[in-house]
């Protein structure tokens, strides 16, 4: 692994919360941003190749419920991750490197904090690790 | 030499109306009404279990039901169950279900228990096993009840099997069928038995009755097919011990229709056993009063020894003989 | 369509854990449709393989490849140069797939995974039930189209049984009763009637219980 986080986040809300998060200052350099239409694009075979890239935690952040533009596609997005946990649990890794935020376009503070706490797990799993 | 079989069957029941001989048929032409009990079968190898067992329903029953791997729960096979059965003086009623043979075992183990002094057989489809402790296993159902009574009454009557092949010596059998009235659809369920009946059933026994004004209006819908006049209707009925038993077969048992009222009685009372009692035989004494009701099927689920009670105290004692007419 | 469902993937680790050259190969079929074995199940069943052996130390090379029906020779045949360099193959199409695959290539161990279940029907997105009972001998007339073999838990001919209630079957899991299914049928379609008669025992020899079985059509045979 190579430490990295990567953060998939959909344009109408994730993508604007990372930007306050940003332009707050404090995000780790080893945040790797990819932006999608919406979080329902994301599939989990994009989760497993972050892994299979080396990645040491994936996020997901997505629109809160009801607020999705696609109707559905950030609860398909939340049933991935859970399925792609499942995955990383048979495989012999850690399922909570992967986690999945709903998250609304002005919370900045909300998007740091999941980055900073799945940063704390990560490396203190690398410690024990 | 006769024919084997022919034998046992007693000189007042040899007519032509005499199908099997059976002390079951035989009181049924009588019109009287009929007693059966229900015996299950022992979990193991411990064939003096019927021994045992056979006490609370000599002398108190007309035939008695061994159950067959009911709800999917390995038990000693009713056959071999009947045979001992037999040798306490009890009259057996074979129960054969389809859920685990084929019409090949199924007509060789009726051949073979007639053999061994069967007379009465109950056709059934069988409960899924998925219910039962061997929920892994195959099944079978090749075969369906009402085929079942058709393959039996085929090899009686015309001393064919399945195949068509004729055999020398038919199983000369007393067969019968079950029936829910309380199962979906309600509309069907009267023309099932009208079905049975024209396979081949002679008597038909019930699931248990705790709902009477359903029951009933099966029977109305019953009569109006005049199906009760082409083979005897024995109705069911399970003394229940607790209220907990009752909310089970209420909550848990497919095809049971249990009134809350009767839950309450059950909740309320300061001994729940004899309130158990009570309300069978209060049953017992409504169904004597149903058109087209010819005997009661005592089932006295893991509780047997309630059995005689219950006949004393519903007025069926004693049972009568075979031999004494008039 | 053929239904099937991912096997667990600690299942079809087991399977390959000797290898360092696999194969994926899924179809675009039923599977594709089923959501069990395409284009995107295979890149998810490759990628879990690749991060389990990583997990155990291994770096496996595990190639993907689609076949558009994997019950063809020729379809199959359009993979040879991955199957050949691989040294095992799993195969995510229906059971048809991996053994046709092992009648074109002998020398390659081919291995499933996923579980073939039965023939049936998207009832909605995620939902699928089986409806055909692939007897040999469709007797679907008698019963208002809908299958008894198939969708009663007894295969009953003449049905119900005692434990069908509220339209469901005693088998439990929200299953539906068949013969509520072909009551409600056949008294839409005015066909009761049908029901009043007792139908005899099946011949079950057209089923599988004859054996494996073949349709040959000389018809088509030139």
């Amino acid at each position: 692994m190579n430490g990295k986080l990567v953060a998939f986040c959909c344009e109408r809300s994730g993508m604007v919360a990372w930007q306050e998060a940003q332009a707050n200052g404090g995000l780790p350099a080893e945040l790797e941003v990819v932006a999608v239409p919406c979080a329902g694009r994301i599939g989990m075979v994009h989760l497993l190749k972050a892994f299979e890239g080396g990645a040491a935690g994936v996020m997901v952040f997505a629109c809160i419920k009801d607020s999705c533009d696609s109707l559905r596609g950030n609860l398909h997005a939340e049933k991935r991750c859970e399925s792609t946990r499942a995955i990383l649990r048979s495989v012999g890794m850690e399922p909570e490197r992967l986690e999945f935020c709903s998250i609304a376009p002005p919370m900045g503070a909300e998007f740091s904090e999941v980055v900073r706490t799945m940063m704390e797990k990560v490396s203190s799993e690398e410690r024990e690790g | 030499m006769s024919e084997a079989g022919e034998e046992k069957i007693p000189e007042a029941a040899q007519g032509p109306a005499c199908k099997s001989g059976s002390r079951l048929e035989m009181l049924l032409a009588r019109g009287e009404f009929v007693v059966c009990g229900e015996m299950a079968p022992p979990q193991s190898a411990d064939g003096s279990l019927i021994e045992r067992k056979s006490e609370y329903f000599r002398g108190f029953v007309d035939a008695v039901n061994l159950t067959d791997n009911a709800t999917g729960i390995v038990r000693m096979s009713s056959i071999a169950c009947a045979t001992l059965a037999l040798k306490q003086g009890l009259e057996p009623i074979v129960q054969m279900t389809c859920r685990d043979r084929n019409r090949l075992a199924l007509q060789g183990d009726l051949l073979g228990a007639y053999a061994l002094g069967v007379k009465n057989f109950l056709c059934l489809t069988g409960d899924h096993q998925c219910m039962g402790n061997h929920a892994q296993a195959k099944n079978v159902f090749e075969l369906d009840s009402i085929q079942l009574i058709g393959m039996v009454r085929a090899m009686r009557d015309e001393k064919v099997f399945q195949s068509g092949e004729e055999m020398k010596v038919a199983p000369r059998v007393f067969i019968g069928g079950a029936e829910n009235p309380f199962a979906d659809p309600f509309e069907f369920r009267a023309l099932r038995v009208a079905k049975k009946a024209a396979a081949g059933a002679d008597f038909i026994q019930t699931q248990a009755v705790y709902d009477l004004p359903r029951f009933e209006k099966w029977m109305e819908m019953v009569r109006e097919r005049g199906a009760h006049e082409k083979l005897a209707i024995i109705a069911g009925v399970l003394p229940c011990r607790s209220a907990r038993g009752l909310e089970y077969q209420k909550e848990q048992v497919p095809g049971m229709s249990v009134p809350d009222e009767l839950i309450r009685r059950m909740k309320a009372a300061e001994k729940p056993e004899e309130e158990g009692v009570s309300i069978c035989v209060e049953t017992i004494a409504r169904l004597r009063e149903v058109e087209g009701v010819r005997g009661v099927h005592i089932m006295p689920v893991m509780w047997e020894r309630i059995l005689p009670t219950v006949v004393e105290q519903a007025g069926l004692l004693p049972r009568p003989e075979v031999g004494d007419e008039e | 369509m053929i239904v099937g469902k991912g096997k667990p993937v600690e299942e079809v680790v087991a399977m390959v854990e000797g290898y360092d050259r696999i194969l994926v190969v899924g179809c675009n079929s039923c599977v594709a449709v089923c959501m069990a074995g395409g284009e995107k199940e295979v890149a998810v069943l490759a990628s879990a393989l690749r991060l389990a052996f990583r997990a155990k130390g291994r770096e496996v090379q595990v190639e993907e490849a689609m076949t558009e029906r994997q019950c063809e020779w020729e379809f199959v045949e359009t993979v040879r140069e991955k199957v050949e360099r691989a040294q095992a193959v799993v195969s995510i199409a229906c059971g048809v797939g991996p053994q046709t695959m092992a009648r074109k290539f002998l020398d390659k161990p081919i291995y499933p995974g996923i579980n073939t279940s039965f023939m049936g029907q998207p009832e909605e997105i995620g939902v699928w039930s089986e409806q055909c009972g692939g007897c040999g001998d469709c007797v679907l007339d008698e019963y208002g189209a809908v299958c008894p073999i198939a969708r009663c838990a007894k295969r009953m001919l003449n049905g119900p049984c005692g434990g069908s209630q509220d339209g469901k079957c005693e088998v439990g899991n929200d299953t539906d009763c068949g013969w509520q299914l072909i009551y409600d049928r056949l008294k839409a379609l005015g066909q009761l009637d049908r029901l009043e008669r007792n139908v005899g025992p099946k011949d079950w020899s057209t089923d599988r219980d004859k054996g494996p079985r073949k349709i040959v059509r000389e018809d088509v045979r030139v």
